[in-house]
């Protein structure tokens, strides 16, 4: 076997514990994401294991780096390939990510924070599933514009736009929530 | 540049960036430029930064179940997919490209690697010459529709051998027999359920009974099983009525650390077809885990010369299963009982990865898998199950 072959991520990490410690930080989130993406918890962990069988096979020097982006990326695909294999999409309306920039938002209020939490996730839940996953790969996983860009292949105008009205919109419904109350701005 | 130039509307995206680190760069100066001279537009940031920390915290606190409850899934067209398509058309291209070379060299390896064996061993009873006489009349693409017919569900082949050379079992392997074979009169599929999302459903669907735990079906989903080709089409959910075989080259590549006969001889074999679907990644070849399609082919045998790279955490559905019964290399058996039992109706002589000196006679097995099931397989953990929560 000649040596300039590229080598496996389980050459690569002498660590014994580099795939460990991988999987028990990310398999929580990347079966999140996929759960979301599938709605279905069960598929979605087939999907993470088979994301990190794929890790496994991946030449360190390619992934080195941005190992948990790949990995969702990665995640993302699988996942929207059983998708595509189940003819189970449902087209975007045109124009539904833009249903929710509307109005200038008031000023939130100091809402009790489980209120809030409760009222920041009903209204992640009423987002478009597109503009769902870039919000989630925001505020759940923590990537930034450019990566989440990379990973669903958006632009990174597109990706601030879509965060920028969700946050925009929890903005308003806080606002709204306070003014129903009659608590004061803050 | 005026102050009101200056001035940034509470609506601009730039504010929420900004407030979420994501500027860089000149575009930072100007916006941080801007809110100095504007309380309002620093009111906003404020804003964005309270419902930015709401939104991590209610995400935070949310369970896959959750996540997956709401049905509500992503559109599969959303964003570029062509980058994928054409990342799969290149590994289709390279693979296709090189399954005339590995096939060659397959044959000619395993002819000399099987006849060696045979030289060695006594009990060497368990792969001979004729599976690779079958690797080296694989049939090409055009002699497969012809059996079956372009992209026609398949009539069954003419000649079982044509399939698979099966090698009869004496139900005691002394040396411990490298691959899962199967005899029959039928033409039989060999193939395991590749971990891969699509296969682990099957195994979901195709084994309902509610007494195995998902981590059992999933340990179990693992191991090879023999099936017919006609019985193998309608577990196949995704795809037109073809037979369906996964490889079982993963399989065999968790054995290959510790199984004598891989290990010896420094070959994976992978069995099946798996028409019209790309599955890159998943076997073994030349070194590495690398994009190989094995449509087309009925028998392949991949030399592997650095086995020792293989190992239980290449193929992370095994590994546990390895490490919670480090006595079996790999658990004899099938994805579904069901199938198990009609292979064993169906094929009375076959071989099954074991530990050396092991009875692998069905009746044993089967034995030994009702002694399992009262327990569940609970001693099978797999490293994807949920955790247990800390007390």
């Amino acid at each position: 076997m000649s040596n300039d072959l590229p080598q496996s991520r389980d050459q690569a990490h002498a660590d014994e514990g580099f795939l460990e410690r991988i999987v028990a930080e990310q398999r929580m989130p990347l079966t999140r994401y996929a759960a979301r993406l599938l709605g279905d918890a069960d598929r979605a962990r087939d999907v993470v294991q088979d994301t990190f069988v794929r890790f496994m096979g991946r030449p360190a020097a390619e992934i080195d780096g941005h190992v948990v982006e790949w990995l969702f990326t990665v995640c993302r695909n699988r996942a929207l390939d059983i998708l595509r294999k189940e003819s189970r999409m449902t087209p975007l309306p045109d124009a539904s990510a833009e249903r929710i920039a509307t109005a200038e938002p008031q000023p939130g209020q100091r809402l009790e924070a489980a209120e809030a939490r409760k009222l920041a996730l009903g209204l992640i839940r009423r987002l478009p599933p597109n503009q769902q996953e870039v919000v989630r790969l925001k505020f759940q996983n923590g990537f930034s514009y450019k990566e989440i860009a990379r990973i669903t292949d958006l632009s990174v105008g597109n990706v601030g736009f879509l965060i920028h009205t969700a946050v925009a919109s929890l903005r308003r419904e806080f606002a709204e929530k306070a003014a129903q109350e009659g608590a004061p701005a803050p | 540049m005026s102050a009101n130039e200056n001035k940034l509307s509470p609506d601009d995206p730039r504010l929420t960036a900004y407030a979420l680190g994501e500027l860089e760069g000149s575009e930072l100066a100007e916006v941080e430029a801007a809110l100095r001279a504007d309380p309002a537009a620093q009111a906003v940031v404020a804003q964005i930064r309270v419902a930015a920390d709401q939104l991590r915290a209610g995400l935070a606190e949310e369970t896959v179940e959750a996540a997956a409850g709401e049905g509500s899934r992503v559109q599969p067209g959303f964003g570029d997919p062509r980058a994928n398509l054409r990342l799969r058309f290149l590994l289709w291209s390279v693979s296709l490209g090189s399954l005339a070379a590995a096939a060659c060299l397959t044959v000619l390896l395993v002819r000399e690697n099987l006849r060696h064996r045979a030289r060695e061993s006594k009990d060497a009873v368990a792969i001979s010459t004729p599976y690779a006489a079958a690797a080296a009349k694989a049939p090409a693409k055009a002699a497969m529709e012809d059996k079956f017919g372009a992209g026609g569900a398949p009539a069954g082949p003419a000649n079982a051998s044509d399939y698979l050379s099966l090698v009869p079992s004496s139900g005691k392997l002394a040396d411990g027999p490298a691959l899962f074979a199967a005899k029959s009169a039928e033409a039989k599929s060999i193939g395991g359920f590749a971990p891969d999302a699509a296969d682990n459903y099957n195994v979901r669907t195709a084994m309902p009974a509610p007494e195995y735990s998902p981590a059992s079906r999933l340990g179990v989903a693992t191991l090879v099983t023999g099936y017919s080709m006609s019985e193998a089409a309608s577990y196949d959910r995704f795809a037109v009525a073809r037979p369906m075989a996964a490889g079982p080259a993963i399989t065999l590549a968790t054995a290959a650390r510790v199984h004598p006969y891989i290990q010896d001889n420094g070959i994976l074999f992978s069995a099946g077809r798996r028409e019209m679907q790309l599955d890159p990644g998943f076997v073994f070849q030349a070194g590495r885990f690398g994009e190989f399609v094995d449509r087309d082919f009925e028998i392949l045998a991949v030399p592997v010369p650095n086995l020792d790279a293989v190992r239980p955490s290449n193929t992370l559905a095994f590994g546990s299963v390895e490490g919670a019964r480090p006595d079996i290399s790999v658990l004899a058996g099938s994805s579904s009982m069901d199938l198990f039992f009609e292979t064993q109706a169906a094929s009375k002589d076959a071989l099954i990865l074991s530990p050396a000196g092991e009875d692998t006679s069905f009746e044993s097995l089967a034995k030994a898998w009702d002694a399992g099931r009262q327990t569940d397989f609970s001693d099978i953990k797999l490293p994807l199950q949920e955790p247990t929560p800390s007390p």
